[in-house]
């Protein structure tokens, strides 16, 4: 049962952009320039930051570039990691951290809080949720920040998501259909996403539910398009995606191989190939049928 | 229990009375047993039954087939999941992170907490449980709340310690020493008032010989306990009354009036005194 999705968006200090004569990066060759514009300005200061221990960032990075890590082909899994997109995406940001044009701070983080707080990260690439996180974190900066989709590879719409939720119920349940009622009332029932739109931007899968998700957001904090419109561009973007079976414990595989790339032990591109590497070693390991590469 | 040894004594000696002390004793037993019961019930449960569970379980894993939809099987594969440890370079180098961490934090934190319980015993430190309460807090406080504390200043940004010490805490070399270092911190305390307590369990008769002898390392406290010590009016006097009556006490150990020789004592920290406040 779908609940909810959370295409990512650039969030960026609209004040400070226009203050200072940059404009908001379309592409990723743009955000590299804009990049460098802001560091300019503000030594101290850095465009967002590329947080190395989270997984699931990265994998909506790549999700944008448009290669699917997973591909269901009969009763094989094909698993692709380390192509052509996902290469191309971590050959981006290992060259903004060797030009120490992004901040290394894990998102949320006290850091993270003071760098958005003192003007010190002037974007986050974040998801639909993040609304709620920068909400709480400067209340004070209503008003200085706009919400923008991803900047894209070739001009070509694309977007990623970062997180989503959906229930299942398992096998040896006994009372499914209750479960099933329950979950049901929890992804369509309209009273729903009022709760979160109290503090945050819900982005249900429902569509109707969307509508009141959209309408019971107060708004008020950003400028320029309405988060919501934004956010349901964002989501239009999306390509195809797959998750495979060992999406969760490949994150953690995503944070211990980026790690040493913050001291130079690795290059991002060299981590990615590992982790497909990690990856394949782990399905054959649970005796599921893998196959490397892309999906023929 | 000194008054229910006697009461006991004479009643084993009557003879008449033997077979109700036996069924006594046999009671006595079987209520320890029923005491115990809730102890061995429990240690069984939670303890002894999940762990032999565990080992029962480590013997199988778990195989899925094709792309995995239709569930997992259960396979007995003997020791393999041990060899696929073994085997791993993760485990191996977390060996190594934990023996290198141990490396740190052990002598670190045991020196330390001999240090202090040293201090503490010595008698020159005022203010005793104020200390003592001090350096033992950071074991109360819970882990979490720690962590945290450790993770503001241990934060490159907003820290104060890489602006201090000029070394980042959360680089690459000085991780493992930076979290070391919280368990150090969060452990000494406790061991701290371990040692303090070995400290204070030897005989005072040991540590007066011992200074009678001309040690000069031995903890000043039992002079400090002396009843009328004439060094009680010197308090105030911090670390010199102590060196001056350790002095002063070896003096007459060393001439035999160590018990007798409070009254040489007491002229000795007139004069002493006067000093002191001579100056």
């Amino acid at each position: 049962m779908p609940m909810d999705l959370a295409p990512m968006v650039f969030y960026y200090r609209k004040d400070l952009f226009e203050q200072h004569g940059i404009s908001l990066p379309r592409t990723w060759d743009e955000f590299s320039t804009a990049a460098a514009a802001v560091k300019q300005v503000d030594p101290q200061a850095r465009i967002c930051s590329f947080p190395l221990n989270d997984g699931s960032f990265f994998a909506g990075m790549s999700w944008q570039a448009g290669d699917p890590w997973w591909t269901a082909q009969g009763d094989t899994w094909a698993v692709d990691i380390a192509g052509e997109g996902t290469l191309r995406t971590a050959s981006f940001w290992q060259s903004m951290i060797s030009g120490n044009q992004v901040a290394g701070v894990v998102y949320g983080s006290q850091d993270w809080i003071a760098g958005i707080h003192d003007a010190k990260l002037w974007g986050v690439l974040g998801a639909s949720w993040s609304v709620g996180t920068l909400n709480r974190s400067i209340p004070k900066d209503t008003g200085r920040w706009a919400v923008a989709t991803m900047p894209t590879w070739d001009g070509k719409p694309a977007n990623g998501i970062q997180g989503g939720t959906a229930f299942g119920v398992s096998a040896e349940s006994k009372a499914p259909e209750a479960a099933m009622t329950f979950l049901r009332w929890l992804s369509t029932n309209p009273e729903v996403p009022k709760i979160g739109s109290a503090f945050s931007t819900p982005f249900p899968a429902h569509l109707p539910n969307r509508a009141v998700a959209r309408q019971a957001y107060k708004g008020g904090f950003f400028l320029g398009d309405p988060v919501y419109d934004v956010l349901d561009e964002a989501a239009k973007r999306v390509p195809e995606w797959t998750w495979g079976p060992n999406a969760l414990r490949l994150f953690s595989t995503i944070s211990d191989s980026f790690g040493p790339v913050r001291g130079g032990g690795t290059t991002l591109p060299d981590a990615v190939r590992k982790v497909q590497q990690h990856a394949m070693a782990d399905m054959r390991a649970r005796g599921l049928s893998v196959r490397e590469g892309k999906a023929a | 229990m000194s008054v229910l040894a006697p009461e006991r004594t004479p009643m084993r000696e009557s003879p008449g009375d033997r077979v109700p002390v036996t069924d006594r004793a046999r009671k006595k037993d079987f209520a320890g047993l029923v005491l115990a019961v809730p102890f061995a019930v429990l240690l069984v449960c939670t303890v002894l039954v999940p762990v032999l569970y565990a080992l029962y379980l480590s013997l199988f894993t778990e195989r899925l087939q094709g792309l995995g939809f239709s569930g997992p099987e259960h396979v007995f594969v003997w020791l393999g999941n041990y060899l696929s440890v073994i085997a791993d370079s993760a485990f191996h180098a977390s060996l190594g992170n934990v023996a290198l961490f141990a490396t740190i934090h052990i002598p670190s934190m045991l020196i330390g907490s001999l240090v202090l319980a040293l201090l503490l015993d010595s008698g020159v430190v005022r203010l005793k449980q104020m200390w003592s309460l001090a350096v033992f807090v950071p074991y109360a406080v819970p882990v979490v709340i720690g962590g945290l504390i450790w993770a503001y200043l241990y934060s490159p940004t907003l820290g104060p310690i890489k602006n201090v010490l000029g070394v980042d805490p959360l680089s690459d070399g000085a991780l493992l020493p930076s979290i070391a270092n919280i368990a150090t911190w969060q452990w000494v305390g406790y061991n701290m008032i371990i040692f303090y307590t070995a400290l204070q369990a030897v005989p005072k008769e040991i540590v007066e010989a011992a200074r009678a002898d001309g040690a000069a390392w031995v903890p000043h406290r039992v002079v400090d306990q002396d009843p009328g010590d004439p060094a009680d009016d010197l308090r105030g006097d911090g670390v010199h009354r102590h060196r001056l009556v350790a002095g002063v006490h070896r003096t007459h150990g060393a001439q035999g009036l160590h018990r007798n020789g409070d009254q040489h004592l007491v002229t000795e920290h007139v004069r002493v005194r006067g000093r002191v406040r001579g100056r």
